[in-house]
Parts: C-alpha cells; sequence; structure tokens
C-alpha cells in the first residue's frame, strides 16, 4: 500500500520535475530509490520473518 | 551483416538452447535446475521484445511512460508470501494447469467459464506473440540491412518463425499432464533471462561511457533537445492519472498473463523459492530499466531528426559506429526475450486451448472408449497442433494488421484485454460470494468494451484519420467515441479503456453474484478457495458430493488416461492417506475429487468433472445442504485441530511422568542404600554394647580392671550411637525442609574463635598447630549461629582427625567480597582425592570406603554441612589447590547484600 502511495499521486508529482541530478532528471532518481529501497525492505523482512 | 551469416548465428544459438533444455530436462531434480534462482530469473520471461526494445521507444519518444509497467509489479510484489503462496497452494492441490483451469473451477467448475477465459486470452496474447515475431523480423533487416520483403516466400523472418513454431511445439508437449513441470523450458528461459539482461546492460554500458562521456554528458546534450523536459516529468494530474493506471494494469499483468501464470504457480517446485524471487525479480527489473533513458536518450541526440524508428536505437547506435560485434549481440538479447516470451505464452495457451476448449467441447466423448496410448497421442498432438497454430496465427496478425504500430501500444492492449479476467480472479481469492454468472457477465462485458475502446479502433487503423467512427463515434454520436468513451476525454486510450471496462466488469460482477444465488458446486469451490490454509493437507475432505458411485467404473476411466500401472499407484496411495480398506467398492467424495484431480491434468478441470460425472449418479444438494456439510466439515477439522492439540499435550505430559517415575525409582533406590547404611552403622555400636554386655553378664569372674574397660566401652558405644541418631535426625529434617534457620547478624571472627575454644582439648591432645590470624577482626555476616558453628566445628574436628600425626597445622582463613565471605579451612594431612571432591558431601559416603576398618565418625557431617550452608545460600566445596593437605571453604553472602535483601 504504501508503495502504491509512494509511486503514484501525490507524492510522485512532488518530484515532477526533469532537473539534472548525477545525470539523471530527478523523477528518475525518485522512481528509482523508491524501487531499491523496497527491494531492500523486502529482502529484510523475508530475511527476519520467514526463515 | 548478410542474412545467411546471420541466419547462422541464430541457428547455432537456437541450437545451444536446444541442448540445453534437453540436457535440463533430463537431470530434472538436480540442483541445478531446481533452485530459487531459476525460479525467479524464469519470472523475468515478462520482460520480452517490449521491454528490451520498446521501451526505449517510449523514453525516446514519450518520456517516462515507459516505467509504469515496472512499477506495478514492483507495488504488488511484496504481497507474494501471501497472494501468490495462496494461489500457488490452491493449483498444487487441485493440479491446476493455466489460468482458465484456475477461474473456470473456482466457480463450479464450469465448462464454459473455461472457455470463455480461454477466448479471452487467445485475443489478448496472439497479438501479443505477433508483437515480439514483428520485432524479432524487424530487427533482423536492421542487422543484415535489407528491407522487408512484402512476398511471405522471400521474406526470411517467415522462416524464423516456422522454425520457432516447430521448436515449442515439439519442447512444450513433453508431458500429457499438463500440470507436470517442464525443467527443461524454465531452465532455457532462465538461461535467457541472463542473456538478454546481460547484452542489455553491455550495450546500455557501451552508450554511456564509450559513446558519450557517461550519463551527465547524455543529460547535458539531450536537455538542449526539443520537449526534453515535458517528455522527462510526468504531466501534472492528467499525466499522473494516466500513470496510475498504466500501474494497476500491470499489477494485474503480473498475475494475469498466462505465461506469469504458468512459470510463477505451474512451474513452481516449491513455496519456499518464492522468498528469493520477492527480492531478486524486482532487482532484475530495475537492471533492466537503469540504461533506458541514457540509450533512448543517447540515440535521440544521435539520430536527430532523421525519423528512424526509436524502438530499434539499441541496434542502430552500435551499428552507427560500426560496431558488428555489438550489433549482433543486441539482436540475440532481443532474438532471446523474444522467444521466451512465445514459448511459454504458446505453451500455456495451447494447454487451455486443449484443455478448456477443445477436448470439453469437442472430443471428450471419443477419449472416453480409447486405449491409454491413443488417448495420450491424440491430447499431445492437438497441443502440438495447437502451439503450431498460435505462433502461425500470430505471424499472419503481424503481416495483416500490425507492421505499422510500435511495440509497446500493442503489448498495452494485450494488458488491458487480459487484465478483464481481475475481477474473477481475486475475487475467487477473496470473495465467497462471487458466482459463476457474476463472473461470466463481468468477462464479456469487460471484454466487449475492450473491443469497442480498443480492438475495433486498431482494427481500422488508428492512424487512419478520415475514420468517421474513431472521430465523431458511431453514427455521429459523440458521446460514444471509442477513445472518448461518455466524454471522458483527459485519459489517454489505454487507460481510457482499461478505467471503462473494469469498471464496467467489476459492476457486473459484483452486481450479478449478489443477485442470483449460485449453486453448491460453486459455493463448494469457493470455500476451498478462500480458506486454502485449513484444507491443504486434506483438501479431498473439502469436497461435497453425493450420490453413488463405484470405485471399478472410476479406476477403468483413469486407466484410460493415466495407465493400469499408474491407476493403481495412485489408488494406493489414496488408500494409504485415508486409510481405506482397498476392497471398499462404493466411492466417496473424496475419491471422487481425487479421481477428477488425477485427470485434471491430462484434460482440464472440466472435461474431468464431465468424463467422471459419466460413470457416477450424483444426487442434486441443496445450496443450504452444501453449507450445512461445509461447516461441519469445517468444524470436524477444527475438532480435528483440537484432538492433535490434545493429544500433542497428552504425549507431553506421559513424557513428564516418565521422567518423574525415572527421579522417584532413581530415589527409591537411594533410600534403600541409606536404609542400609544406617542399619549398619547403628549395628556396629549395638554390637559392640551388646558384646561387652553379654560378656559382662555371662562371666561373672571378669576382672575389674577389664569389666571397667567394657563398661567404659559401652559409655563410649551408646554416645555414638545416640550422636549418630541426632545426626540422622537433623540431616533428615533439613533434607525435608522442618529445620528452621534463625539468621542474625554475626561476627564470623567470633563464631570461629568460640568454636576454637570447644575444640582445644582435641587440638592440645594431638600437638596441632592452630594458624588463625583474624582473631578479633570484625566480619560481619548474616547466619544462625548455633548451626555455622556446627558446620565450622565439623570442619576442624576432620581437620584434626586428618591432620598430619607429627607437626599437624590447621590454617584457618577469612576471605572478603562484595557478594560473599568465604571460610577457608586447610590441614595438612594426605590430603581428598580429586574425584571424591564431590562425593564426600553425600551421606555415609565414608564409611563405604573405609567399612573394612573402623569408621572415624559418622559420615553425615558434611552432609549436614552441606545442607546448613545451602539453606543459607552459600556454597561449599573442597579443593586442593596446597600441596599437601585438604582445604575446605565455605561461603556465606555478605552482610551487605543479605541486609538487602
Amino acid at each position: 500500500m504504501l508503495l502504491l502511495l509512494a509511486l503514484n499521486m501525490p507524492l510522485l508529482l512532488l518530484f515532477d520535475s526533469s532537473e539534472p541530478f548525477l545525470g539523471f532528471p530527478i523523477v528518475y532518481i525518485y522512481v528509482f530509490s523508491i524501487w531499491l529501497f523496497s527491494i531492500g525492505i523486502t529482502y529484510l523482512i523475508i530475511k527476519r520473518y520467514y526463515e | 551483416m548478410s542474412s545467411v551469416a546471420l541466419l547462422f548465428i541464430l541457428v547455432l544459438y537456437m541450437l545451444i538452447l536446444f541442448y540445453i533444455a534437453y540436457w535440463a530436462e533430463k537431470r530434472g531434480h538436480s540442483r541445478w535446475t531446481n533452485n530459487p534462482y531459476i525460479y525467479s530469473l524464469s519470472l523475468a520471461v515478462y520482460c520480452t521484445a517490449w521491454t528490451y526494445y520498446g521501451s526505449i521507444g517510449v523514453a525516446a519518444n514519450s518520456g517516462l511512460n515507459y516505467l509504469p509497467i515496472y512499477l506495478g509489479p514492483i507495488i504488488i510484489i511484496p504481497t507474494w508470501m501471501i497472494i501468490l503462496k495462496k494461489i500457488i497452494r490452491i493449483s498444487r492441490v487441485n493440479k491446476i494447469s493455466s489460468i482458465a483451469d484456475f477461474i473456470s473451477l473456482r466457480y463450479g467448475n464450469d465448462r464454459f467459464l473455461g472457455a470463455l477465459v480461454t477466448i479471452v486470452c487467445i485475443f489478448g496474447i496472439v497479438p501479443y506473440i505477433a508483437l515480439q515475431l514483428k520485432s524479432i523480423s524487424d530487427t533482423f533487416h536492421i542487422v543484415t540491412k535489407t528491407e522487408s520483403s512484402s512476398n511471405l516466400f522471400f521474406d526470411t523472418s517467415t522462416y524464423a518463425c516456422i522454425a520457432l513454431a516447430l521448436f515449442a511445439s515439439y519442447y512444450g508437449t513433453r508431458y500429457v499432464d499438463a500440470s507436470e513441470k517442464r525443467r527443461g523450458i524454465v531452465t532455457a528461459v532462465a538461461l535467457e533471462s541472463v542473456l538478454k539482461l546481460v547484452f542489455f546492460l553491455i550495450i546500455g554500458i557501451y552508450v554511456t561511457y564509450f559513446v558519450f562521456d557517461g550519463f551527465d554528458d547524455i543529460y547535458t546534450k539531450a536537455s538542449g533537445l526539443e520537449n526534453f523536459a515535458e517528455k522527462n516529468s510526468i504531466g501534472g494530474l492528467t499525466g499522473a492519472i494516466n500513470w496510475f493506471f498504466l500501474c494497476i494494469l500491470s499489477m494485474f499483468a503480473i498475475f494475469l498473463l498466462p505465461r506469469q501464470f504458468h512459470t510463477a504457480i505451474v512451474e513452481n517446485n516449491k513455496e519456499t523459492h518464492l522468498k528469493t524471487a520477492m527480492w531478486l525479480f524486482p532487482l532484475y527489473l530495475l537492471l533492466f530499466n537503469i540504461f533506458v533513458f541514457p540509450i533512448a536518450w543517447g540515440g535521440n541526440i544521435l539520430f536527430e531528426g532523421k525519423g528512424l524508428n526509436s524502438d530499434t536505437y539499441s541496434l542502430l547506435i552500435p551499428q552507427f559506429f560500426n560496431n558488428n560485434t555489438l550489433t549482433v549481440l543486441v539482436f540475440l538479447g532481443g532474438f532471446s526475450a523474444a522467444i521466451s516470451m512465445i514459448i511459454v505464452s504458446s505453451i500455456a495457451l495451447a494447454t487451455m486451448l486443449s484443455n478448456n476448449l477443445l477436448i470439453p467441447y469437442g472430443f471428450v466423448g471419443r477419449l472416453r472408449n480409447k486405449s491409454q496410448l491413443k488417448n495420450n497421442k491424440r491430447i499431445l498432438r492437438s497441443r502440438k497442433i495447437g502451439i503450431f497454430l498460435l505462433i502461425i496465427l500470430a505471424y499472419a496478425i503481424y503481416r495483416i494488421f500490425i507492421l505499422d504500430y510500435s511495440l509497446v501500444s500493442i503489448g498495452l492492449v494485450s494488458f488491458v484485454i487480459i487484465a478483464q479476467l481481475a475481477p474473477a480472479f481475486f475475487g475467487a481469492l477473496f470473495w465467497r460470494r462471487g458466482s459463476n454468472k457474476g463472473a461470466i457477465t463481468g468477462i464479456i462485458i469487460g471484454f466487449a468494451i475492450c473491443c469497442y475502446t480498443l480492438l475495433a479502433p486498431y482494427g481500422l487503423g488508428i492512424t487512419n484519420s478520415t475514420s468517421m467512427f474513431l472521430k465523431e463515434g458511431p453514427w455521429g454520436i459523440e458521446l460514444l467515441k471509442p477513445f472518448q468513451l461518455f466524454g471522458l476525454d483527459y485519459l489517454d486510450p489505454i487507460p481510457h479503456a482499461l478505467f471503462w471496462s473494469l469498471f464496467f466488469n467489476v459492476i457486473g460482477f459484483a452486481s450479478v453474484s449478489v443477485s442470483f444465488k449460485g449453486n453448491y458446486r460453486e459455493r463448494n469451490y469457493a470455500e476451498m478457495f478462500v480458506d486454502i490454509d485449513k484444507y491443504i493437507t486434506n483438501h479431498e475432505d473439502a469436497f461435497v458430493w453425493k450420490g453413488t458411485a463405484y470405485v471399478s467404473d472410476i479406476e477403468k476411466v483413469l486407466q484410460r488416461f493415466l495407465g493400469e500401472e499408474r491407476t493403481k499407484r495412485a489408488l494406493s496411495i489414496f488408500n494409504l492417506k485415508y486409510n481405506i480398506d482397498k476392497n471398499v467398492a462404493t466411492a466417496d467424495a473424496r475419491f471422487i475429487k481425487f479421481a477428477e484431480n488425477l485427470l485434471t491434468g491430462h484434460i482440464g478441470t472440466a472435461s474431468a468433472k464431465i468424463l467422471i460425472s459419466s460413470v457416477v449418479k450424483e444426487d442434486e444438494i441443496s445450496l443450504p445442504e452444501v453449507l450445512r456439510i461445509l461447516e461441519e466439515s469445517k468444524e470436524n477439522i477444527i475438532i480435528n485441530k483440537k484432538l492433535t492439540d490434545t493429544s500433542n499435550e497428552l504425549q507431553k505430559i506421559s513424557e513428564q511422568l516418565k521422567v518423574a517415575n525415572e527421579e522417584l525409582v532413581k530415589k527409591d533406590i537411594q533410600k534403600d542404600e541409606f536404609l542400609d547404611t544406617v542399619t549398619h552403622e547403628l549395628r556396629t555400636p549395638i554390637t559392640a554394647i551388646r558384646a561387652a554386655s553379654e560378656i559382662l553378664h555371662d562371666d561373672e569372674d571378669v576382672p575389674f580392671e577389664v569389666r571397667r574397660q567394657f563398661l567404659q566401652n559401652i559409655i563410649s558405644e551408646s554416645d555414638r550411637l545416640n550422636r549418630l541418631i541426632d545426626k540422622i535426625l537433623d540431616l533428615e529434617k533439613f533434607e525435608t525442609g522442618k529445620q528452621k534457620i534463625y539468621l542474625s547478624r554475626n561476627n564470623i571472627a567470633l563464631t570461629i574463635e568460640k568454636t576454637l575454644d570447644s575444640l582445644k582439648q582435641l587440638i592440645n591432645n594431638k600437638k596441632i598447630q592452630v594458624e588463625f590470624n583474624d582473631v578479633g577482626k570484625e566480619i560481619k555476616a548474616f547466619y544462625d549461629e548455633e548451626r555455622i558453628v556446627q558446620v565450622i566445628h565439623n570442619l576442624v574436628s576432620n581437620a584434626i582427625k586428618f591432620a598430619a600425626e607429627t607437626d599437624g597445622l590447621i590454617r584457618i582463613q577469612i576471605t572478603e567480597n562484595e557478594s560473599n565471605v568465604a571460610v577457608t579451612i586447610h590441614n595438612n594431612g594426605k590430603g581428598i582425592k580429586k574425584e571424591d571432591f564431590e562425593a564426600i558431601f553425600d551421606k555415609f559416603y565414608q564409611s563405604r570406603n573405609q567399612n573394612v576398618k573402623k569408621p572415624i565418625g559418622s559420615g553425615l557431617g558434611l552432609a549436614i554441612c552441606k545442607q546448613i550452608i545451602e539453606h543459607h545460600k552459600g556454597a561449599i566445596w573442597a579443593e586442593n589447590n596446597v600441596k599437601e593437605g585438604a582445604t575446605f571453604v565455605f561461603t556465606l553472602p555478605n552482610y551487605n547484600t543479605t541486609e538487602n535483601n
């Protein structure tokens, strides 16, 4: 659910800008970092609670 | 590059894949083919040529919109542990082999619904396969720099397509049982997933760091291009709403696409593989998306204004720099992406086509009386032809309809069509009331709207701007314009179609489900699907069925598909599982369900039901009765669970009892031993007294001196007897806890002095030197003085007893630390053997080892000391830290801590 919020309106629009950051438009950076973050969280939860 | 050379490379590549599939098939159970990584990578069949080429096209032309296709799965994957696990379990116990099976089984094992789902899937997926073929063909022509020929027979892509169709139809139909795992195909797909990712990363790195100078360079150059800022942002609220619908769309797709259902559920070997897939698959998708932006905009910079197809930038860029090897590698990556999708999709579709459409509607009647061999051949042949025809049909669609569309637009149309299954599918998992009629209504309405808002316009050609139908709506009715239905004009065609179709689909599904009662079979399966965790071990129990059936009839049907040997084996497993006598002639509900399951993999759920019901006579059951039976079986399951719990508890208790009993037996033996020794101990002085008194009694002439000696003996032995009895009583009091201890504040140095005073006589007699340096010190502790005097008395008398005969020495020390006060009593005698350290505190230990000689002391002293000290919460032990002699130490809690407590 949190991911649905994070990757959609209205939070996504906050980062709706093509200004550069590390050679990528900010919106890409935002999406990719949420993405990476979700992978990390999933990995941790799986390791910790489903072993 | 020449066509022949490229074809040669392709054939070689296919042969390698073929070999790997063959190898993996042979080693179906080895660690190499059967691990969570293969599973996770096989899920990456999600990334097709559409991802490989199409994303770049979208990123170059319209910016960010390629991302939601991956964000949907990312959003939903964290819930896989709940949802996907449930689906996997349901599918496993029911031997489900496709999404059509899944949906139709849930809604009462309905033949029509299965067929409907199959048709929807074919409409959705065949154009999608066509898209893959288009990408292969387009890229083939780019690499070889040839024009695609309008004559089918001169176009090399035709032959590539036929080869592919043959490969898929040969390899996809190795098993008659469609729910059987196909390790070969899965391994090949996983390998292709690795290849396509690696090749894509290579081209990404090449473009970013070799053609350009890193991400910054691309950004700087690209930001000068037209519309850059606009294309790299979501585009305000309208854009965000479109974005949202695309996310929802892909969220459904990751569950519903037949190829995803196949790899994620049918080919799942172990539920635990999910754990790896849940982080590895999103990571895979992330890696695949990082270089899309640089390649797309790198291409835009290089080919600005040349009007090239931006889908193919990843090929055009290396070709532009004359890098042939890289071009071919990229082409192979795209080829991998395309064929893995084509193969898995066509297998899944062909299974549905045969199990849910052809067999139940066509030749299920003819299968009834044939032999097993013939039946299996027939089923397999139907699937082979199915796969082949599907691919050829896709090729035809590609040639006729979609030559001009970009990859993404066609892919999304497929997604929207498949998404029509979503309400029925998720309803199956979570909503008991969802009914067959509701599902059929929803799917038909949704599909019809899709046809109107997407398929019809695409069929007519959206580029065909003269079409009145698109511009003004049918018969000029503005409200019915297919892309702006009911005046909804701010959505793109895809989200627009998705919104309206799902809207009416859900309404249709929900309203019909609520208004009409479903039949009993539906309700039965609803229960099984929604509560699968409860029924997972004995799911046959959950099947409600009434009527008359004979095992032998059903057996005959089974034999026609499974063969004699497998049928027998299956039957004996069943009998074993439910503890049924094999001579029972009538079949019960569990057996019916079991038999249906066995057939399901071969001919699909609907046909299995038809075949089985043709040999049994089922009585109609009313819905309330089904509910009652289900309630009962639920209760039974709960009671069963309670029973197992109770029996587990009983087992635990009986184990505890066993332990207690063993302890008791041990104690009993100890008690006997104790009694033995006590009697022995008591008898020794009594014997001595008796002997002496007898002599005195019998013989009057004993001289006075001897008589006196005897009397003296009698007195001392009686004393000894007395002491012994006192000690035994003491010990008994301590052990049973009757002895009370009266703690008070005392000075331990003073107590020791007092005790030494009382022993002065003995010490002087043996000429022993006592070293005690703490005289007059004040070391306070909390204890019962009388008892501690007893302990010190005992220890010192022992020390006196065992000190060296000449130059005997006893050293007494007091040490104090935070938690306790320790008293050490050392003598220079012969010492104690290390192995005796523990045992000397046992009752009568000494006498047991000295019973030849006359014992010195009762052997109870140390045992009593131990009891006393332990009652003071202290400790007592023996040590040998000095070279000669024995040392006893006891501790008492320090005054301060004791007081605090």
